[in-house]
């Protein structure tokens, strides 16, 4: 495993939430999607309320978010 | 005309040959008769242009367009043919050299009474040669002269001994033409395709269609006659060089070249670089036998025989065509060959029945080979099954051809060792599953005795290599056989590649992987095959899914005609839950080539994993027709039913699963079914039978981790992980799963260390 792999920063966020940190989940949440993780696997309710997380998703998936 | 494409890399202008004479040639290669009552040959144009490229190289003196006249088919008119000699005439000065190469029919005029032997050109008439072919005695008077008034040496190459109904068939025509030819003229140098009594034979294993003599001919002056290494090949080379060949080649036909002339007469130069180019052009191809064409002789023989054996000499030979070789009794090759050999009338037929019957028993044996050799799709990709039912008769076919040309025939210890090859193969396909080392000792056997006949046959190493990849599973011994393979054929790129799938898959050896599909992309960067090597190994070696991703899209850029780029590329998306782009790469898959069993299970899972049973059912059932024992679309297909209430259903398939397989894999793979229908006690049972099965693999102790954890049970999923992590310390997977056990048991310092430490 390597920075490249998006498991390890999928499982940092589901980490830094339950630590009540959600700024830092959204630094993990932007290098996850970078590094390929999918649409579904991201528009979860889980990270929905996170700060920032619609324009996260505007930004990687815009053919999939709706205005 | 079929061009011939030369072997011979560009020529340096230094290499070429500074010589005190001038070399002058006029090449005649004819398959096309303009007249159809003169039947067509099939490979003298491509002959004659081989010998013209070997002209042109350094090794036959470089000739340019103003030195070399090339005539082929319809271009060599009996006009065309005699204004080319005439060229040669006016051209040639004292100290010069004058080559004739003639490549088509030769037969006698039947209706004067001398019967001269005649060249049949293009345009020459069937009935009536003295007005309008070639006669010999022209030659004689064009040889003559160019040898005694012109005093250039003379070179005359002629292959016109081939079969073929012609009207001087009855007298032996060909024979009487060959024997005109064979007398010396002057003091001239000749290379005759055969003995004045013979036939020149001509078949697809000589360079992929061309004479068995002009063949050796060529590659025997490009160096390989080059006998005693002095850099050059003199006339007695070549001569021992076309007996070594071409005579064990036609066997148990019979052809063998002469020469006349001055046997030290040097008759090329040797070019290192061109030498080994041909070398290596020859290198690690499979040796070829075929079918030989006799038809002048068979018109001969069977005008002898009354009707009922010619008939049963057309169903014989209808019976090779249609493969009905060893049944059914009575009425199958076999019998009627048997039938055949005892009628003495048709003796002179026998060595080629023979020899066409050994032929085509082994033909399809040769073709999967070659197609194997050359990564064709055709058998590749042919499902086990059939492949099984394709390989399952040529052991005995192979033993029978074997038996029909003897044990002193150059090819019977090739056919001997493709018996065991595919002996070996038919067990390995009947066995792919329960497989233990039992069975990977009787295969080593096996390919060994195959080894014995033919020490250096690629596909039996990489046989080899393949019982220790899942038989007796051994890295080193898999890697041995795998480089002894690419030693011996070091431009197949399927060694190389298929090798390195295993050692990532299998052995998680990433960096003899990298370092054998480096290698491939060096030997064909355009194929597609090294390009999904990379992409796997990015993929599973470092998460690199992205990389992974770009390196299938330029596999398909490659060749988009592969299925198994979109098949890789969906299973990609697969892992990373990109199901719609999953199940568009899947479905190309499937479009691009016949549907493989693998393929339809992955498109049954993206359906099962969303819920969509009813659509994910007829998937599954499709890969069970095609391969009705195949495990994981069984124990898949079950959990569809264990999610649908047809609980009863999908403990019938898992029984019939385990029935199949009771490998630690299968325990896995059905451990796996009982974890996602949420039974985790029935799945910790059969992933810990596994373990203790395959204590050191890594595989099952992450399943067994993993299903803890999903059970709730995270101190023994930590325990179990930790150990799996010790077994195979770089697992992405494992790494993860462990990282996940620590965030739910609570201790999140532990996952938050763990995540970190697989970014690292």
């Amino acid at each position: 495993m390597n920075p490249e792999s998006p498991f390890g920063y999928m499982g940092m966020i589901k980490v830094v939430l339950a630590g009540g940190k959600p700024e830092e989940a959204m630094i993990y949440l932007e290098k996850a999607v970078q590094r390929g993780v999918s649409f579904e696997e991201v528009n979860i309710p889980e990270f929905k309320g996170l700060p920032g997380f619609a324009e996260l998703m505007k930004k990687h998936f815009p053919d999939q978010v709706k205005d | 005309m079929k061009p011939v494409a030369s072997p011979l890399p560009a020529l340096p202008a230094e290499a070429l040959r500074a010589s005190a004479g001038k070399t002058r040639a006029v090449v005649i290669g004819i398959s096309d008769y303009q007249d159809p009552q003169i039947p067509d040959l099939r490979f003298a144009d491509a002959d004659a242009n081989a010998f013209a490229n070997f002209l042109r190289s350094p090794a036959g003196g470089s000739l340019d367009g103003d030195h070399l006249k090339v005539l082929i088919d319809s271009q060599a008119t009996v006009a065309q043919f005699d204004a080319a000699l005439g060229w040669l005439m006016d051209e040639s000065k004292p100290g010069d050299q004058a080559i004739i190469y003639f490549s088509g029919h030769g037969d006698v005029e039947t209706k004067t009474r001398n019967q001269h032997g005649f060249l049949l050109c293009w345009d020459s008439p069937p009935q009536s040669y003295i007005s309008g072919a070639y006669p010999i005695f022209f030659l004689k008077d064009v040889v003559t002269t160019l040898s005694t008034e012109n005093k250039a040496r003379v070179l005359i190459i002629t292959d016109a001994c081939r079969s073929g109904k012609l009207a001087g068939n009855s007298i032996g025509g060909a024979q009487l033409t060959s024997q005109n030819l064979a007398q010396q003229f002057a003091n001239e140098i000749k290379i005759l395709s055969c003995q004045p009594d013979e036939y020149s034979l001509e078949g697809e294993q000589w360079g992929g269609g061309r004479g068995a003599f002009s063949f050796h001919l060529v590659d025997g002056l490009y160096g390989l006659a080059d006998g005693n290494s002095d850099g050059s090949v003199n006339l007695m080379e070549i001569g021992r060089h076309l007996e070594d060949h071409v005579t064990p080649e036609v066997s148990p036909q019979s052809q063998v070249p002469m020469t006349v002339g001055n046997r030290t007469e040097k008759m090329a130069a040797v070019f290192p670089d061109i030498l080994a180019q041909v070398k290596k052009n020859k290198a690690g191809q499979p040796p070829i036998f075929s079918a030989t064409d006799s038809r002048g002789i068979e018109d001969e023989v069977l005008a002898t025989v009354d009707s009922t054996i010619r008939a049963l000499y057309y169903r014989f030979k209808n019976a090779l065509k249609e493969k009905v070789f060893l049944e059914p009794p009575g009425e199958c090759a076999e019998a009627y060959y048997l039938r055949l050999m005892a009628e003495p009338k048709l003796e002179r037929l026998h060595n080629s029945m023979r020899r066409n019957y050994a032929a085509a028993l082994q033909d399809d044996a040769q073709q999967a080979i070659n197609d194997l050799m050359a990564m064709e799709k055709t058998d590749v990709n042919l499902y086990r099954l059939e492949r099984l039912k394709k390989y399952a008769p040529y052991p005995r076919l192979l033993e029978r051809a074997s038996e029909l040309l003897g044990n002193q025939h150059y090819m019977y210890p090739v056919l001997q060792a493709r018996k065991y090859y595919f002996e070996g193969k038919v067990l390995q396909l009947e066995s792919p599953i329960n497989v233990d080392s039992s069975l990977g000792h009787r295969l080593l056997n096996i390919y060994h005795k195959s080894l014995q006949w033919l020490p250096n046959a690629a596909p039996t190493y990489l046989a080899m290599s393949t019982v220790y990849d899942n038989i007796i599973p051994n890295a080193d011994s898999m890697l041995f056989y795998a480089k002894r393979t690419i030693e011996i054929a070091p431009s197949w790129t399927r060694a190389y590649t298929s090798t390195a799938r295993r050692l990532i898959y299998k052995f998680m050896k990433h960096q003899d992987a990298k370092e054998l599909i480096d290698q491939a992309i060096q030997v064909d960067s355009t194929s597609p095959y090294p390009w999904i090597s990379l992409s796997i190994l990015e993929s599973e070696a470092n998460g690199n899914f992205s990389g992974a991703e770009q390196y299938l899209l330029k596999a398909i850029a490659l060749d988009s005609t592969q299925s198994t780029a979109y098949d890789a590329l969906g299973y990609l998306y697969f892992i990373q839950n990109k199901t719609v782009k999953a199940k568009q790469a899947f479905l190309k898959a499937i479009e691009t080539s016949k549907p493989l069993p693998s393929i339809l299970t992955f498109l049954g899972a993206l359906h099962s994993n969303a819920g969509q049973f009813a659509e994910a059912e007829p998937y599954y059932k499709m890969a069970l027709e095609i391969e009705p024992k195949d495990v994981n679309c069984l124990r898949s297909l079950a959990l569809v039913y264990f999610k649908t209430g047809r609980v009863e259903e999908g403990h019938h398939l898992i029984k019939q699963a385990m029935g199949y397989d009771s490998s630690a894999w299968a325990l896995l793979m059905v451990g796996e079914t009982y974890m996602d229908a949420g039974w985790y006690d029935k799945a910790i049972d059969l992933m810990k039978r596994a373990t203790v099965l395959k204590p050191n693999d890594f595989f099952g102790w992450g399943f067994l981790g993993q299903c803890y954890s999903r059970s709730g049970r995270y101190e023994e999923a930590i325990r179990t992980l930790l150990h799996t992590l010790s077994l195979a310390p770089h697992d992405l997977y494992t790494q993860n799963d462990l990282a996940d056990a620590y965030r739910l048991s609570g201790d999140l310092d532990a996952a938050r260390e763990a995540y970190l430490r697989s970014l690292i």
